[in-house]
């Protein structure tokens, strides 16, 4: 039978079948983070039970952690405690912590394919929801709950109900200075944050296969704003090649046997799928939220939207309620808005690729005087990577701050907040209420036009930048 | 998980619909406190006022509703975040079952998991027994998982429903988790056997650990003796835990000399080069006297920890449960004992390294080291106290560091050992302190010692593992050398060399019931009570090892 790339990968891990359509799968790789690692090793302790396999299991330390330079296990407080439980429990358990100013550390969703953890055709699991940014490189990949993380370290197992199956086409070429970020940004404004709710999403279609691993990394980051815990891209030969580069990937014959089997992963041509929509993007323009939801998006080159031309009254409600929020007045060109911060990080877009990318827009201009702008590099490998090439000092030349790996502004959980009411253009995925801070007003946006914002002060099409 | 059959104890009843998780179990309070901690901060939210004050009208607030074990709850309870917390702090609240006429979807599922029983029932029996609860004069109730029935305030009996395999899980102490491994561990093996041959480089690499190279060298005196006990217990883990090690044996010392020539013979040698782990038993004798003098433990020892790449000396001195009354110290003094000596090896290794591993082992353990040195006599030391300062400021400033001379952590060691976690000391006065940090534990036969070298990238360590106890020749062949500084030495190869702590646990576990439950040779035992042979000992670990193994799988 036709098989999609989800069902083969699904299938391939299916230890059990149980009752009520639910499958016992198993996990290859299990990344837990500071925020979860030590509370959750904690509870498997008090349920008397020990981790199956701790050599399948990975650590990292992200969330909680400060990005200061200089900083130490302490610079964050409340970090501090759950980095120093990590360490304890992890060590009893014996499980590969990557701590902080060692190589390997970083966001987990970005040092995981970075180091080769990742590979295609795994089925990885995180409690995160943006563990679909795996997706990108040809993995199975879902955040899970602690219950859940819990269960995977007893029995290296889940207990999961298979979802339906979705498939978006790309089609054409994306325009000069339109990343993957726009592109994903402006499927998200197309098919709504509930759009690929209950729903395994393949991405597909001659855009995708156009795309680097890092930037398809990003396509499949923001699956869980469109609604879906999973999300996925085919692999094929950029990604062997992305992959034969990584220092924990397979090496030699073992290689060239598991990308034989990967090369029979893809969906078969008859595959069929529960929904499929087809998505030009030769006409996506950058991309800008105005609201308080990622599906909130527009062109930079577009209006601000009117709620009294929505009719349907409860979505008239909530656009309203949104431009209060960001203190933005209907009908008006986004473009020109001011801000006050810049955020160039997070698993959505801290990646290597996304630095050199947004080190090019510098181009020898300053930060505008008014704003305030951090680059948090993804990870350890990426800072150094990228202090390697000189980026750091593009970047702190131009008066952006150069930080510490970790997931700082996006999720604001290391008490690195933007101050209220303060207006913010950020790379990251979620720009929900106070998500940055209380009262903080968040456009999602591409690091190039995250880098625009920062040097003229407020919100332009970078692509102006450029010429 | 705690198993649900018949609850007792009074109800309170808070019939506010929507109270969501946030309300239940803030996210402050699920970064700060773990699982049994979280009881207090239990709907904080409507607990106390804004000034902090408690609110003396919510009713769990209301003495005669403080201690409820039932809680009637409004309708959509516990929905909005999917945080497990909110379950934790009921159940720490002493609550053990909730009754709404609907519960947020993940945290009814939660409630399975944890032993809280949810009963659903509709709006106007809940709001019944609220008003029954509310007239009474204790409002006291029983729910009755057996038999699906409530006996409200009233008396009255009220019957529920409840699906069949969540009751019996409820009623088996069985979360999804021990239902899993209950009914599905074949099935999961039996996947991960075909799936490490079909997908190999998912184990493979840094994955998947190869086999750890052990070689085993009993060498002289009751060397032989005890680790004999030391092989029985890698033959259980290899057959009862899987463990996937090649275990190699070879002779060392006199009985070497006397069969090959040499005491250690040139195939021994290939094996210590090959080797991630060496066990070794005991060496020295009489008999050396009239070998050469290149062929002596000193000389021989010395090559070994070469080969191996060997840096940095551990020894753990944790007084057992059970040892601290017999002590020759006063049991207060040495109970609860658990310190780790982390010395250089003789040779002058860099003091960087050794300090590293030091920060590194404290991180894990108690965050707390104590830089023993003689700074006051000696420029050597005076330069480890710079040296450990400065990488303590860079890298470790999350460790407690403390500098002692080393006349006065003699005395402390001998006097008050509980205080010390990590000791980090000289190749010399470590020898010295943990001979006699080993007094306060009865017998220096109990203490295990790792020689380590650097960490690979599977964090593995290759290492020489030898109690620090001596040949003992005199009491050679007698069998009433003790075995336990030996097995706990394999215990410290588990965590370090084989990098599986987990089974290293188990191990140190298995000892401390042994010797709890009595477990004595003579060097340890009480007086007037027999003494027993050292296999008897070994016999002890073994069925301890079985039954820890069997109440893990209960």
């Amino acid at each position: 039978m036709a098989g999609t790339f989800f069902d083969k990968i699904w299938a391939a891990h299916c230890a059990a079948d149980l009752d009520d359509g639910v499958a016992l799968l198993h996990v290859d790789r299990h990344l837990i983070h500071d925020l979860a690692a030590g509370p959750v090793l904690a509870d498997l302790a008090a349920r008397g039970y020990v981790v199956r396999n701790p050599e399948l299991t990975f650590a990292t330390v992200d969330h909680a952690v400060s990005s200061a330079p200089g900083r130490h296990t302490d610079s964050s407080p409340l970090g501090g405690r759950l980095l120093r439980q990590m360490r304890q429990r992890t060590s009893e358990a014996g499980i590969r912590l990557f701590d902080i100013g060692r190589e390997g550390q970083g966001i987990a969703h970005v040092m995981a394919p970075e180091l080769g953890l990742s590979l295609p055709g795994m089925l990885i699991v995180c409690g995160d929801s943006h563990t679909c940014t795996h997706g990108g490189i040809g993995a199975l990949a879902f955040g899970i709950g602690s219950s859940e993380a819990v269960h995977v370290l007893a029995t290296q197992t889940l207990r999961q109900t298979k979802p339906a199956s979705m498939r978006i086409q790309f089609e054409g070429t994306l325009a000069a200075g339109v990343t993957a970020k726009d592109m994903i940004l402006h499927t998200i404004g197309k098919l709504g944050t509930a759009g690929g709710r209950g729903h395994a999403v393949e991405y597909a279609g001659a855009a995708i296969r156009a795309m680097e691993v890092e930037a398809r990394l990003t396509v499949c980051n923001l699956s869980i704003e469109l609604g879906a815990k999973m999300g996925m891209i085919a692999p094929d030969d950029k990604t062997f090649e992305y992959v034969a580069s990584r220092p924990l990937a397979p090496k030699g014959a073992s290689l060239e046997r598991a990308i034989e089997s990967w090369r029979r992963l893809p969906s078969d041509d008859d595959a069929t799928f529960a929904v499929e929509h087809t998505i030009d993007v030769g006409k996506v323009a950058p991309q800008v939220t105005w609201g308080t939801s990622p599906q909130d998006v527009i062109a930079v080159t577009e209006r601000v939207p009117d709620p009294d031309q929505e009719s349907d009254p409860q979505r008239r409600r909530r656009m309203w309620a949104a431009i209060d929020y960001m203190g933005l007045r209907p009908g008006t060109p986004i473009a020109g808005t001011p801000i006050d911060w810049v955020f160039i990080g997070s698993c959505a877009n801290s990646r290597l690729s996304d630095l050199r990318l947004a080190a090019q827009v510098v181009a020898g201009r300053k930060v505008a005087a008014n704003v305030r702008a951090w680059v948090v590099p993804g990870s350890e490998t990426v800072k150094r990577e990228a202090q390697a090439e000189g980026l750091d000092r593009i970047f702190r030349g131009a008066g952006f701050e150069w930080r510490e790996p970790g997931c700082s502004l996006c999720v604001a959980a290391n008490g690195e907040l933007i101050a209220p009411g303060q207006r913010s253009v950020s790379t990251s995925n979620r720009n929900f209420v106070g998500r940055q801070g209380p009262g903080v007003r968040t456009h999602l946006a591409s690091p190039s036009m995250a880098v625009a914002a920062a040097l003229t002060g407020y919100i332009c099409d970078a692509r102006q930048l450029m010429t | 998980m705690e198993k649900v059959s018949v609850i007792r104890g009074s109800g309170a009843a808070l019939l506010q619909p929507n109270i969501d998780t946030e309300v239940i179990i803030s996210v402050e309070r699920v970064m700060t406190f773990d699982r049994g901690e979280l009881g207090p901060y239990c709907l904080e939210a409507l607990r106390f006022r804004s000034d902090g004050s408690e609110n003396a009208d919510f009713v769990l607030n209301q003495p005669r509703y403080r201690e409820a074990t039932v809680l009637i709850a409004g309708e959509n309870f516990g929905c909005g975040s999917s945080r497990e917390a909110a379950v934790w702090s009921f159940f720490d609240r002493g609550i053990r079952c909730i009754i709404s006429p609907s519960f947020g979807d993940i945290f009814y599922t939660n409630c399975l998991q944890n032993g809280l029983l949810p009963i659903v029932m509709p709006i106007e029996e809940v709001q019944r027994l609220a008003a029954e609860l509310a007239a009474a004069a204790d409002p006291a109730m029983t729910v009755d998982l057996l038999d699906h029935r409530i006996t409200s305030a009233s008396g009255r009996i009220v019957p529920f429903t409840i699906d069949v395999g969540k009751r019996a899980a409820l009623l088996g102490g069985l979360d999804e988790i021990s239902q899993t491994l209950l009914n599905l561990a074949p099935a999961i093996a039996a996947f991960e056997a075909t799936d490490r041959k079909s997908r190999p480089w998912i184990y493979a690499g840094v994955a998947r650990r190869r086999a750890a190279r052990v070689l085993l060298l009993a060498g002289d005196g009751i060397g032989p003796e005890v680790m004999g006990e030391v092989r029985r217990v890698i033959e259980w883990y290899i057959s009862r835990r899987g463990l996937d090690l090649e275990l190699r044996e070879d002779l060392y010392g006199i009985s070497s000399w006397h069969a090959h020539g040499a005491v250690v013979r040139d195939q021994a040698w290939a094996e210590i080069r090959t080797a991630d782990a060496v066990l070794f038993g005991a060496a020295g004798s009489p008999a050396y006297a009239k070998i050469p003098r290149a062929q002596w433990p000193a000389e021989t020892m010395r090559r070994i920890r070469k080969e191996l790449g060997l840096f940095v000396n551990l020894r753990p001195i944790r007084i057992a449960e059970g040892l601290s009354e017999m002590s020759s110290l006063s049991p207060d003094v040495v109970r609860g004992t658990d310190l780790l000596i982390v010395r250089g090896l003789a040779g002058g290794a860099e003091i960087e390294g050794i300090a590293r591993v030091a920060f590194e082992m404290a991180r894990v353990r108690r965050a707390r080291m104590c830089a023993v040195d003689r700074a006051n006599a000696s420029q050597v030391t005076g330069r480890w106290r710079e040296v450990v300062q400065a990488l303590h400021g860079a890298e470790y400033p999350d460790v407690a560091l403390q500098h002692m001379h080393v006349e006065a952590a003699a005395v402390q060691l001998g006097s008050a050992p509980q205080q010390f976690d990590v000791l980090l000391t000289e190749h010399l006065f470590g020898d010295i302190l943990s001979a006699s940090a080993a007094i306060a534990g009865r017998s220096i036969d109990m203490f295990p010692a790792a020689s380590l070298g650097i960490a690979d990238a599977e964090e593995r360590r290759r290492g020489l593992y030898q109690p620090i106890h001596g040949s003992a020749s005199g009491f050679a062949g007698k069998s009433v050398a003790n075995p336990i500084g030996a097995i706990l030495s394999f215990g410290m190869c588990l965590q370090f060399s084989v990098a599986m702590p987990q089974e290293a646990r188990l191990l140190r576990q298995a000892v401390d019931t042994a010797v709890a439950s009595g477990a004595r040779t003579p060097d340890i035992a009480s007086a007037g009570v027999p003494a027993m042979s050292t296999a008897a000992v070994g016999d002890m670990v073994l069925a301890a090892l079985e039954s820890l193994l069997r109440k893990a799988a209960a």
